[in-house]
């Protein structure tokens, strides 16, 4: 115990030294980010308390409970798949060397799993709170959402360990992450292809109290069997177990070889003339900053999975939609109609983390170069914005083209739209991102699959994101309004012309302030993790 | 007459109002190999970043030839050659790659920055490491690496934090023979170094200090002429003979 609390405490002297180096501007707005993002989940935590207050003792209510549970499990399980977001960790590299039993590891990991999944933890203690104010229900439901919040701890870390391992392999990252899209695809792909019937009809087959939320669902409404809480504990067990056997794995795996050497992509391939042609096209230093750039990148493990999840994850969601209504001959829902759009404007929502908000921190202390060679930063943070515009358009070009694979209503004119869309959207997000680079860099990974934390400048991203969209949303309207494409092309038009023009604006910005703080960016980004990793 | 390569007047840096550097004077001459000493947080990194232009002075000036720092910052990047901690070294990029990356910041040609590279990397023993990134090598190779991309422009002065740390026997002399080279050739180098017998054999002139202000500053002939050696008149200036029988749990 002694030693998970020194563990935490050095954690917390380590982020607590650092507040007098931070921003505080900076800081202010993650701060008021912070809390609409939380306060909204609270909001509904509140929702939930007054519902389970509320709620009656009838058999109905829990089998409208148990699809939520559903739902919450998927959002806390797969949304760090889908944000390449695996919450805190443990440095095990730093603290193996020390004398600490691996069970207090454990216990210190699943609670480190809480980061993952404080959304829907809010909502659940909100609901258990509303459980146990409800007089009508038994005093011991609120149990239900407790085990449930524990079940989901523990197979977060099981799943965390996992993933971290796989994507640390070379080879096995790639098969995992195919294996990872044809989990995720499988059923929509199976109700597309007209076997929804089918499974639904084994799902049928399954006692549906076995089920981990539907057991949950039953404890927390007073609807139980005398074998209902078993089962859920049976659940939690499993859960355990396996979440135990990818945690020991991990810490017997080299640390050392997951954090560096095998992470790292293979240098010099036969694609490696892909990172030259800058050279062809624009003079040094601004050619030598981008080959550097599109070299450093595409060894990336997190730069490959971030960009491979953005248009194979999309695409698994997005696809099936739009062959459904394909299918039925209906008119498609905007979802549906939109799908290319909407696929691509996701897939540059997940790269912006790493091309725009924070270009600075893959290089890490490597960016005190940029300060020490004859070359000013407005060519670095050119160089680095016209790699990430090249990537973007490989990334659209890619979805595109699976789609045409996919055969499905793939125009010109909508391919037009979308990659009209998306240019506006990624000049907006650059002008944005140059100034988050300099004013919060962060030192980051790059052989790092997963980013460890929801971190600030994803809270900032998340602000950034909705803003950057307004120009193409008001670009629908005047479409919606006037009927015309003329109309809808000519407000993106002019918001590609001024979304240039504030890009030099921010650049110029963003160069002066970076000239002058250069004693931060480089101390931030050589900036070591303490004991849990929070880059 | 030529300008000194470094010369810094009334040099201060303030970090949270305690004076890192405080009121620092020091001129080095074209041509000598000079020594910064100093114990540790004495102040000798943060003068070796401010010259570098990596950290701006609180107060004072600096200039290099002659040339204003920061105002002619650029013109003085392109003559300076740096050997800092290897964390400024690209992970992602093989030695290679990265030496030619560094060529052409200083404005070389591809053809000739990839052609030096290439020796460099084979006088430093590192071209065995073919493919291998950066992220791979040991302390020394990433040393190496640092030293090679410190040499690729040819430049006119070197400025080397620590440069032999992690540095095995075999590198450390061939870097040591490398920078006589350069200083015979007309550079200067502005070496720090913990080490002193090294210090004391390259250096033709040495300063200590402590606590951000210089202490001592005299060619190496005058220091030998008294009759301390080196590490004693260092512990001597800078204060710090402690007595070691305190910790009697130890």
């Amino acid at each position: 115990m002694n030693q998970v609390r020194a563990i935490v405490w050095a954690q917390w002297r380590s982020s607590w030294n650092r507040l007098p180096g931070i921003n505080k501007g900076s800081a202010a707005i993650s701060v008021a980010i912070g809390l609409f993002w939380y306060g909204g989940f609270v909001a509904l935590a509140i929702v939930a308390g007054a519902l389970m207050a509320m709620a009656g003792h009838h058999a109905s209510f829990a089998v409208a409970l148990s699809p939520v549970l559903l739902l919450m499990l998927l959002f806390w399980q797969i949304t760090p798949v889908l944000t390449a977001s695996t919450g805190s960790a443990l440095e095990l590299r730093k603290l193996q060397v020390y004398p600490i039993p691996k069970d207090a590891l454990f216990a210190f990991e699943v609670l480190l799993r809480i980061t993952t999944g404080v959304e829907v933890i809010l909502i659940l203690i909100g609901a258990a709170i509303g459980a146990l104010l409800n007089r009508r229900l038994p005093l011991w439901s609120f149990l239900g959402f407790v085990l449930f919040i524990l079940f989901n701890l523990l197979l977060a870390v099981g799943i965390r360990d996992l993933l971290v391992r796989l994507f640390a392999k070379k080879h096995v990252r790639e098969i995992a992450m195919f294996l990872l899209v044809c989990l995720a695809a499988l059923p929509r792909l199976l109700i597309v292809a007209g076997a929804g019937s089918r499974v639904r009809a084994v799902l049928a087959g399954v006692p549906s109290a076995f089920l981990p939320w539907d057991a949950a669902a039953g404890i927390a409404t007073g609807h139980t069997q005398w074998w209902t809480p078993l089962v859920l504990l049976c659940w939690i067990g499993a859960a355990w177990v396996f979440a135990q056997m990818q945690f020991q794995r991990t810490i017997n795996v080299q640390v050392e070889q997951i954090d560096s050497a095998s992470s790292v992509g293979q240098a010099g391939g036969r694609l490696d003339f892909l990172s030259t042609w800058p050279e062809r096209l624009f003079p040094d230093p601004l050619a030598a900053l981008m080959e550097k750039e599109l070299r450093a990148l595409g060894r990336s493990s997190r730069f490959r999975v971030i960009f491979a999840i953005g248009f194979t994850l999309g695409l698994v969601v997005w696809i099936p939609i739009s062959l459904e209504y394909k299918g039925q001959g209906q008119a498609g829902s905007f979802a549906a109609t939109n799908f290319l759009t909407i696929v691509c404007a996701y897939a540059v929502m997940l790269l912006t983390d790493l091309l725009f908000f924070n270009c600075l921190g893959p290089d890490r202390g490597g960016a005190q170069i940029y300060f020490l060679v004859p070359v000013r930063l407005d060519a670095v943070l050119l160089a680095k914005n016209a790699v990430a515009v090249f990537f973007v358009l490989v990334e659209l070009a890619l979805i595109t083209v699976a789609c045409l694979v996919f055969r499905l209503p793939v125009t010109p004119a909508r391919v037009a739209e979308t990659f009209s869309v998306c240019l506006v959207m990624t000049v907006l997000l650059l002008a944005v991102g140059n100034m988050a680079s300099v004013w919060h860099p962060r030192p980051m990974n790059p052989a790092q699959p997963f980013r460890n934390q929801t971190s600030r400048v994803q809270w900032m991203a998340l602000v950034a994101f909705p803003l950057a969209s307004i120009p193409v949303l008001l670009a629908y309207l005047a479409r919606f309004a006037f009927d015309s494409e003329v109309a809808f092309f000519g407000v993106l038009a002019v918001f590609g012309a001024a979304g240039a023009y504030v890009y030099w604006l921010a650049l110029e910005v963003a160069v002066r302030h970076g000239e002058l703080d250069r004693e931060h960016i480089i101390g931030e980004l050589s900036h070591q993790a303490g004991l849990v990793a929070d880059s | 007459m030529d300008a000194p390569a470094i010369r810094v007047q009334q040099l201060r840096k303030l970090y949270n109002d305690k004076a890192a550097v405080d009121g620092l004077n020091l001129t080095v001459e074209r041509g000598s190999f000079f020594g910064f000493l100093g114990p540790n947080g004495a102040g000798k990194t943060t003068t070796i970043r401010m010259l570098m232009g990596l950290a701006i002075p609180t107060g004072g000036s600096i200039e290099l030839f002659g040339l204003p720092m920061p105002e002619r910052a650029l013109e003085i990047k392109g003559r300076i050659g740096l050997v800092p901690d290897e964390s400024l070294l690209f992970d992602a990029l093989t030695g290679s790659e990265f030496l030619e990356f560094v060529g052409r910041m200083y404005k070389l040609d591809r053809a000739v920055a990839r052609e030096r590279a290439r020796e460099l990397l084979a006088l430093f023993e590192l071209d065995s490491a073919g493919r291998k990134l950066i992220g791979e090598y040991s302390k020394g190779m990433r040393k190496r690496v640092a030293m090679s991309a410190a040499l690729i422009h040819r430049p006119d002065l070197f400025l080397m934090d620590e440069p032999f740390e992690g540095v095995d026997a075999v590198g450390a002399r061939l870097m040591k023979e490398l920078l006589i080279e350069q200083v015979n050739r007309g550079a200067t180098v502005f070496l720090t170094s913990h080490v002193l017998e090294v210090v004391e054999r390259l250096c033709d002139r040495v300063a200590i200090i402590n606590q951000g202000r210089l202490v001592l500053e005299g060619s190496m002939d005058e220091l030998r002429s008294a009759s301390e050696s080196l590490e004693d008149m260092f512990v001597r200036v800078v204060g710090a003979e402690r007595p070691t029988e305190a910790l009697d749990w130890l």
